[in-house]
């Protein structure tokens, strides 16, 4: 069983931000593991345990496509891209993500 | 693993490229490591430190691999997968030990299949026809009957009326056997018009016979040939169609030709088939002919039916009952009936009272077989336990590396698998070619019986195969992985295995020895007619020829052939030795029965060397006009004794005879039980069997001379002899199939006595160093040795008597002339077993006395 990272994200929501991470363009494993700490000022910590198996279903799903190129220090590295259909996926959870965010403010709103 | 397709063809690429995906997902860990040690390294930290920083943050890399692959494949598939490849691997790397097992094991289960095989092709497969499981046989059963062994079949009133008035039922047909021919005519087996259509034959040439040509009195002479019979025996003529065959002498237009492989509907393959009506043309003396076809109220002729679509067997007795109720004749049937559809297969047509006698051959068969697959079993199993022991120590490594009892008990069993599967494999090809091959042997005939091969006798060969597994791999799995075992315990259960092996051995081997006494005491039966020295010649008249006309002719013919080539003793007969037809008799007054005839000449008597008792043989006259006949011993003492029979009257088929003379009982009509027989003068209206005693030259001789002279005539050769040996084939293949069970049986055993010998020697290797230390002799070690294989011999011995008596005694009806608890054959079992065990011991006793107590106490042994 892979450790949890603290906070624990809602489920779904690690291959939310995977797919976000590549809008921009390819990146390689350690690639979205430093976007990812980077943009969330240092909170979210995607550990190797969940991110490798999570990029693994993404690929399965045919979100993603990889394929292997050259990093910055001249190594073999693997380079993640999104599909279309990742793109309409990402699409559709972050709705749902943002559905169930407001659904839980409205409840610790209230009395 | 139910995925939507683009998913699965992921799926399957990825799995298609297993081993490179799992070197890339290695190779990207190893980057990101690398990344993670530069991230430390550009803080600060000393190259090594950062090294070791980074291993830190990334944490079990290999569970992290392990997770991922698991999103590709679940990991129990790969975990068994794994399981299957350690075991093939750890297989090549003891080829002996995997050969030996396989074919130990292949043994057993190719018997056992073999068996089935045969089973699956008398009983359990239909015809090679349309929809086979759709046809049923109909019988009709006494209720009130505790077994149901009365089952008899229709009168043609009945039949007529299931086929009018019968919903559950599309089509129903009658069928006969084709009677025992020797003449070598055509044989045709007498069947009812829709015969092919219900079956769903097709014919390739012409049509078969219409309803108005199968008409009781009036039916037309027509008849449908076999494919094989118009290939084999006309060449496959084109113009076939519309020539003569005679069968059994009578004339018939051929006017149609069967599918290909069509052998009919019965054991024995047939040449043709006429219409039922016509059988009393050929066969007019026969009780069917005489009987159920000329009288339609009469019993019995054999039904089969084709059941309408969705109809189940329950609901065709059902309507059938009730129907066949409504012909109650009150006052004269008083037995109330049922009618009883059964699944119309060999057993099925061969009617009910083969199913009495054959199914307890094949249950001997099968027990016979179940055995040696236990033997070959428990072969395997001690030869399992062997490698276990060798394995103990990786064996404990893993349970200790944390593997639980059960995943190794897994990869195990896994190992036993794939032998059990890799011995299946041989053991399909014994059961595809080991029935056939015992069937030609048997029986020069052609069969309908199809040995090939179907879903049931794979499904089963290698259900068995899966079974035996469990069955030799479990026990020494789960002892293998026994966290601590007590010396003892280990030896118990070999020991256990051991003895069983020598309790199926006795078994098979008293079973053996019991059969080969039997056949031996039927061959020494003393026959009452000569057969050494003596030959038959079947003289054959061309199929398309009138016998009786050419009757006279050959008369004439072969009184001057004999006469020219100079042999001397010559008979002529109608049929061969323990094959005779069948004529009604009747006492003056009393009640008729049936009885064998012989017809022969008279000169038959003396040639075979048959005594009388009392009278004179008949005149040779063809016609016997003066009505004589000649009685056996049995017959005549139904009057009395054979001075009283000598003039007396007997009525055959209702025309009286004198009974000239009485022979002594021979077995010329039958091998073992001695029955009435009449004997009646040749009558030249077929075709004769010349038998020549005391001049095989002569018979030659005879041979050539007729075929110079009238090359229409077949002439062919055959020793009496054969005749005998063919009737005692079938008490020979008994004992040659139980012979060699109990060959295997003993060869297994004996492997196994050595290997547990060998094991316990080795095991105890250290006893025996110690006590050659402190001044043993050979003598004692020797003891010790014997001591201890014995018990286990013993124990064996004992219960494996207790169990041969059983199985004597339920083998008591097949055995002839025998006690079931048979001395000779019950001592000489036991004697060779011991001789193998003795012969088992002589081995490791040796390697026993050749231990080094020094080498071995180093602990070097």
């Amino acid at each position: 069983m892979p450790p949890r990272e603290s906070p624990a994200l809602l489920p779904g929501t690690l291959d939310l931000l995977v797919l976000k991470s590549l809008v921009a363009g390819r990146r390689h494993g350690y690639g979205i593991a430093e976007y990812l700490g980077e943009r969330s000022g240092q909170v979210l910590h995607v550990g190797e345990s969940s991110l490798y198996p999570a990029l693994q279903r993404l690929l399965l799903d045919g979100y993603v496509k990889a394929e292997w190129g050259t990093s910055e220090n001249n190594r073999r590295a693997r380079y993640y891209t999104l599909t279309a259909a990742g793109k309409r996926h990402l699409a559709a959870e972050r709705e749902g993500f943002e559905r169930m965010v407001f659904a839980i403010q409205l409840v610790l709103a209230s009395d | 693993m139910i995925d939507d397709p683009p998913r699965m063809w992921r799926r399957l690429r990825v799995l298609f490229n297993w081993r490179r995906h799992n070197a890339e997902l290695a190779e990207e860990m190893a980057h990101h490591l690398d990344s993670k040690r530069r991230h430390f390294e550009s803080q600060g930290l000393a190259p090594d430190a950062a090294l070791a920083a980074a291993h830190r943050a990334m944490g079990n890399t290999t569970a992290v691999r392990e997770s991922s692959r698991d999103v590709w494949m679940s990991a129990w598939i790969e975990s068994v997968w794994q399981d299957v490849v350690y075991a093939m691997r750890s297989l090549r790397r003891h080829p002996l030990f995997a050969v030996v097992a396989i074919l130990g094991l292949s043994g057993g289960l190719g018997f056992a299949a073999a068996a089935f095989t045969g089973v699956n092709a008398f009983l359990l497969k239909g015809w090679d026809v349309r929809e086979p499981e759709r046809l049923v046989a109909l019988f009709a059963t006494s209720l009130g009957e505790p077994n149901d062994r009365r089952k008899s079949g229709f009168t043609l009133d009945q039949v007529r009326m299931f086929a009018a008035e019968a919903q559950t039922l599309d089509a129903v047909f009658t069928h006969e056997r084709r009677r025992a021919d020797g003449s070598g005519s055509v044989t045709a087996a007498p069947v009812s018009a829709n015969y092919f259509t219900a079956l769903g034959v097709p014919l390739i040439r012409g049509r078969a016979f219409t309803s108005d040509e199968d008409r009781i009195g009036a039916s037309a002479q027509v008849i449908v040939l076999s494919h094989r019979y118009w290939r084999d025996r006309l060449a496959a003529a084109p113009g076939v169609l519309d020539t003569t065959v005679r069968v059994q002498g009578v004339a018939f237009t051929v006017i149609g030709i069967a599918a290909e492989g069509f052998e009919g509907t019965d054991l024995v393959g047939v040449d043709g088939w006429i219409p039922m009506a016509s059988m009393p043309l050929v066969h007019p003396r026969d009780n069917m002919s005489t009987g159920a076809l000329a009288h339609s109220d009469q019993c019995c002729v054999q039904v089969a039916a084709r059941m309408a679509p969705d109809v189940t067997r329950e609901q065709v007795n059902a309507e059938l009952t009730t129907l066949l109720a409504r012909t109650m004749r009150p006052g004269v049937d008083t037995l109330v009936r049922r009618v009883t559809a059964q699944p119309f297969t060999m057993v099925g047509s061969a009617g009910p009272n083969v199913t009495r006698e054959v199914v307890p051959v094949f249950l001997l068969i099968g027990g016979g077989v179940s055995v040696v697959l236990l033997l070959a079993c428990a072969n395997v199993a001690n030869l399992l336990l062997a490698r276990a022991s060798a394995r103990q120590r990786e064996i404990t490594i893993r349970l200790a590396l944390g593997a639980s009892r059960a995943r190794v008990v897994r990869q195990l069993m896994t190992e036993s698998l794939m032998l059990a599967l890799l011995a299946g494999v041989p053991a399909m090809i014994v059961a595809r070619w080991a029935p056939q091959w015992v069937l030609t042997t048997l029986t020069d005939q052609a069969h309908a019986l199809q040995f090939t091969p179907d879903w049931r006798v794979v499904l089963f060969t290698f259900g068995l195969a899966v079974a035996s597994c469990v069955l030799f791999g479990l026990a020494p799995a789960l002892h293998a992985t026994k966290p601590l075992v007590a010396q003892r315990r280990r030896v118990a259960l070999r020991s256990i295995f051991l003895s069983a092996q020598v309790t199926f051995s006795l078994v098979l081997l008293v079973a053996a020895g019991l059969f080969v006494r039997s056949a031996r005491a039927e061959r020494a039966l003393h026959l009452g007619f000569a057969t050494d020295d003596v030959v038959e010649l079947t003289v054959q008249i061309p199929a398309n020829e009138e016998p009786s006309a050419r009757g006279a002719l050959l008369r004439a013919e072969l009184a001057d052939a004999v006469a020219s080539t100079g042999v001397q003793r010559v008979a002529y007969a109608l049929t061969a030795p323990f094959n005779p037809e069948g004529r009604r008799f009747a006492l003056p007054g009393g009640p008729t029965a049936v009885a064998p005839v012989v017809y022969a000449s008279a000169s038959y008597f003396d040639v075979l060397s048959l005594r009388m008792a009392a009278g004179r043989v008949y005149r040779d006259a063809p016609e016997n006009s003066e009505r004589e006949v000649v009685v056996n011993a049995p017959l005549a003492a139904q009057f009395g004794g054979a001075l009283k029979a000598v003039g007396a009257s007997l009525l055959i088929d209702s025309v009286p005879f004198t009974i000239v003379g009485v022979v002594h009982t021979t077995r010329d009509v039958g091998l073992r039980d001695v029955r009435p027989a009449l004997y009646l003068p040749f009558a030249w209206d077929a075709s004769p069997r010349v038998i020549v005693r005391g001049d095989a030259a002569g018979a030659q001789r005879l041979v050539r001379y007729i075929a110079a002279r009238d090359p229409s005539l077949t002439v062919s050769l055959r020793s009496y002899q054969w005749y005998v040996d063919q009737r005692f084939s079938q008490t020979n293949f008994s004992a040659a199939v139980s012979g060699a069970l109990g060959l295997l049986a003993l060869t297994l055993a004996t492997i196994g006595m050595l290997g547990v010998f060998s094991y316990w020697v080795e095991q105890r290797q250290h006893d025996i160093s110690v006590r050659f230390a402190l001044g043993a002799t050979s003598a004692h070690i020797v003891r010790m040795v014997a001591t201890s294989s014995a018990r286990a011999v013993a124990w064996g011995l004992g219960i494996g008597i207790v169990g041969a008596v059983g199985v004597a005694r339920l083998l008591r009806s097949s055995l002839y002339g025998l006690q079931p608890v048979d001395l000779p054959a019950f001592g000489a079992a036991i004697g060779i077993l011991v001789a193998a065990a003795i012969v088992a011991t002589l081995l490791p006793t040796r390697r026993a006395l050749k231990i080094d107590p020094m080498t071995s106490l180093r602990g070097d042994g």
